[in-house]
């Protein structure tokens, strides 16, 4: 992706863009000309295998680290410690103090981000009754569970009201409940005209999220755009049919069948785009009593396995 | 932000407490006890009298006696006989009772040579010579050196004790990752600063609580008397605990933002410690000489000048540590003892250089040969190496 059509998926201007990041640590590229961007009211996936790296990209816009090539701007301009007032961060690695009181730590996150004490007091009463963590308030972070002291550190990173959220891996280790809940307040966040970054490897839960995405691997990006886009263009589609008694034999030698799993009656197929499905059909008819058939788009999960296959 | 972050949570995290409570108690444990317990050194030796060795030996089995004196020079006591009976350390009893047997021999021995026994006791005492010092003797010196020690002690501990408490404090942000956070909007010399600043206050708060414990203690029970300038020395002491703090804990906080792990911070401590430790016997030695070469040139290295000025304030600048103030502005050779008869006990070298052992000395042994030992911080000028039988006065 070049520097010049660094503009948002939907047309508006960016807010957050990665410029073509590199970054070596020994033996390793972690960013290997890395470009992407988040623009306002926008939750954007961002995907990648184990240590293609998502963490580094994300530490970044932070200045957490050094890179070897590449600038990360804000509003158009290299991000400055000023703007990174107005940013919120939810680290892989939690970073949280775990002896102090879970709202007295909010609070003095607020302030680092340029709040005043009493107002930051506040917002951290209001995320904690909204995380139905007000009745722990005065607890201290250790005492709490996994999943709880998730929800401080996303306290944490929302405690000023910032204009960008990155959030790395903060579905991770949460019950379906919680997820629910989180995917809310980023829903929310985005209405709000928020931008969000936040990497996942749960699939199916960035599908159901967002809009865009953005895949890197080994440093690169290898996918972006707007997921319905993305599907539009994947040159494959997901067929299925059962055929009552059926054993699969009845599959015709079709061209644009890629890839076949026989279970029972049932047959799922990888076809080409624009396969033929009267031919599929009338073969399974033949066949016997068609009791499915389902033609779907590729889901993210074919998307992101093609997007880094080695 | 940062600073006030630190002496709210530690000032509210219960080891801070219980350490400052614990640190006073035992300062005002180690001042006072001494006191009430010297009150009870004076004893009263009960005699009972036995028909036989037996009976008394059997007595003294059953524990209704302590030591069994039999005839004039024979004593009995329960268990082992001591291998050293009257050197330090020896049972009270023992020593009691071997010093009556000594008087009365010597009264014995007096007796008929027309000398009085008194004077022969005393000469046994080891009291040969008069010491004299050239400058005049300061009467709080046992208590300026005392306090010294004291402040020399505390300021290494406390060093040390808050030193490492940055060095904790920043790993212990790094290994949970707090600090990814905090840099993304400070900057890690605030960071920094603000953590040194924190705990600096803490420390000092805590500090000054064991100055004030000690202070009370000294007042309200007489301990010793105050220093001659007791306050300048308060004062140059928590000057120095800043300085020395702030060296220590930028080092131990630098050093800790090395390592990413908690287990790693040993290896980061132990050579701070060795340096903190190397500095504080620089120091304590040169209480011993605070003119000396190595206290001057020591006072220049950050690690050890805290340490060295503050015991030169409390001890050097106050007279105290005089021993080893041989003023070359007195002339060379000029230390002669008063030297009586054959001996000449000017010394070879000029002084206040050269062999600078200030704390050197002689004693002249009741042979009349001449031996060497170490008088920690005589005031007076030393004999040197004389074949002679005493430096008298």
């Amino acid at each position: 992706m070049s520097t010049a059509s660094l503009i948002a998926f939907d047309g508006g201007a960016a807010v957050l863009e990665l410029v073509e990041l590199s970054k070596r640590f020994v033996g390793v590229q972690a960013l290997d000309r890395c470009s992407l961007a988040v623009s306002p009211g926008t939750l954007l996936g961002f995907l990648g295998p184990n240590g293609a790296g998502k963490t580094t990209a994300m530490r970044s816009v932070f200045g957490l680290v050094r890179l070897d090539h590449g600038e990360v701007r804000w509003a158009g301009r290299p991000v400055a410690v000023e703007d990174r007032l107005r940013f919120g961060y939810l680290p892989e690695q939690r970073g949280l103090y775990p002896r102090m009181r879970i709202r007295d730590q909010i609070t003095y996150f607020g302030e680092t981000h340029g709040m005043s004490r009493p107002a930051a007091a506040e917002r951290a009463d209001r995320w904690l009754a909204a995380f139905g963590l007000a009745n722990r308030a005065g607890d201290r972070l250790e005492q709490l569970s996994h999943g709880n002291q998730q929800r401080v550190q996303l306290a944490a990173a929302l405690v000023h009201d910032p204009d960008l959220l990155v959030l790395d891996e903060p579905f991770a280790g949460l019950d379906p409940v919680a997820v629910d809940r989180l995917g809310a307040v980023l829903r929310e966040q985005a209405e709000a005209g928020k931008a969000v970054l936040f990497s996942s490897h749960q699939l199916d839960l960035v599908e159901h999220l967002c809009e865009e995405v953005v895949t890197i691997d080994h440093g690169r990006v290898v996918m972006s755009g707007r997921l319905a886009d993305l599907k539009r263009a994947f040159p494959y589609r997901r067929v299925e049919i059962e055929v009552r008694h059926g054993d699969g034999a009845w599959l015709p030698q079709v061209s644009g069948i890629v890839e076949q799993a026989i279970d029972g009656e049932r047959v799922s197929l990888i076809v080409d785009r624009d396969v033929d499905l009267g031919a599929l059909l009338a073969a399974a008819e033949a066949a016997g009593p068609v009791t499915h058939f389902a033609f779907e788009p590729p889901s993210l999960s074919d998307l992101f396995r093609r997007a880094v296959a080695p | 932000m940062v600073a006030r972050r630190e002496i709210v949570e530690r000032g509210r995290s219960r080891s801070y407490r219980i350490s400052t409570v614990f640190t006073v108690l035992v300062v005002l444990a180690v001042t006072i006890l001494p006191q009430v317990m010297a009150t009870s050194t004076e004893s009263t030796i009960e005699t009972v009298d036995y028909a036989s060795v037996e009976q008394g030996e059997e007595a003294l089995e059953q524990g209704d006696i302590d030591a069994l004196l039999v005839g004039a020079d024979d004593l009995v006591v329960p268990g082992m006989a001591p291998t050293d009976p009257v050197g330090l350390g020896a049972d009270s009893l023992v020593r009691l009772v071997n010093g009556a047997a000594l008087a009365l021999r010597v009264e014995e021995l007096a007796t008929g040579t027309g000398r009085d026994p008194a004077e022969i006791t005393a000469l046994l005492a080891g009291d040969a010579i008069d010491i004299r010092g050239l400058e005049p003797s300061d009467p709080n010196r046992e208590s300026n050196e005392g306090i010294a020690f004291f402040g020399l002690f505390l300021l290494y501990l406390a060093i040390i004790v808050y030193g490492t408490w940055n060095l904790t404090g920043v790993t212990e942000e790094k290994t949970n990752r707090v600090v990814e956070i905090l840099l993304s909007t400070l900057r890690p010399h605030h960071i920094l600063a603000g953590k040194v600043l924190g705990i600096g206050v803490l420390g000092l708060i805590q500090f000054a609580a064991i100055i004030a414990a000690g202070s009370v203690a000294i007042f309200s029970f007489g301990v010793f008397e105050l220093p001659t300038r007791a306050g300048t020395a308060v004062a140059a002491t928590l000057v120095w605990f800043v300085l020395g703090y702030a060296f220590y804990s930028v080092v131990n906080a630098s050093l800790g933002a090395l390592v990413s792990r908690m287990e790693d911070t040993n290896a980061i401590a132990t050579p701070i410690s060795m340096v903190a430790v190397a500095s504080f016997l620089v120091a304590l030695s040169a209480l011993e000489r605070p003119d000396g070469a190595l206290a001057v040139v020591a006072s220049f290295v950050p690690s050890a000048g805290p340490l060295l000025d503050a015991d030169s304030d409390g001890a050097g600048s106050s007279g105290a540590v005089g021993g080893g103030r041989f003023d070359p502005a007195h002339g060379r050779g000029d230390l002669r003892a008063g030297a009586a008869g054959r001996a000449d006990l000017r010394r070879g070298d000029p002084p206040g250089r050269g062999t600078g052992q200030a704390a050197g000395g002689m004693a002249v042994d009741r042979a009349g040969g001449v031996r060497q030992e170490l008088t920690p911080r005589s005031a007076a000028p030393r004999c040197w190496s004389t074949p002679g039988p005493a430096c008298p006065s």
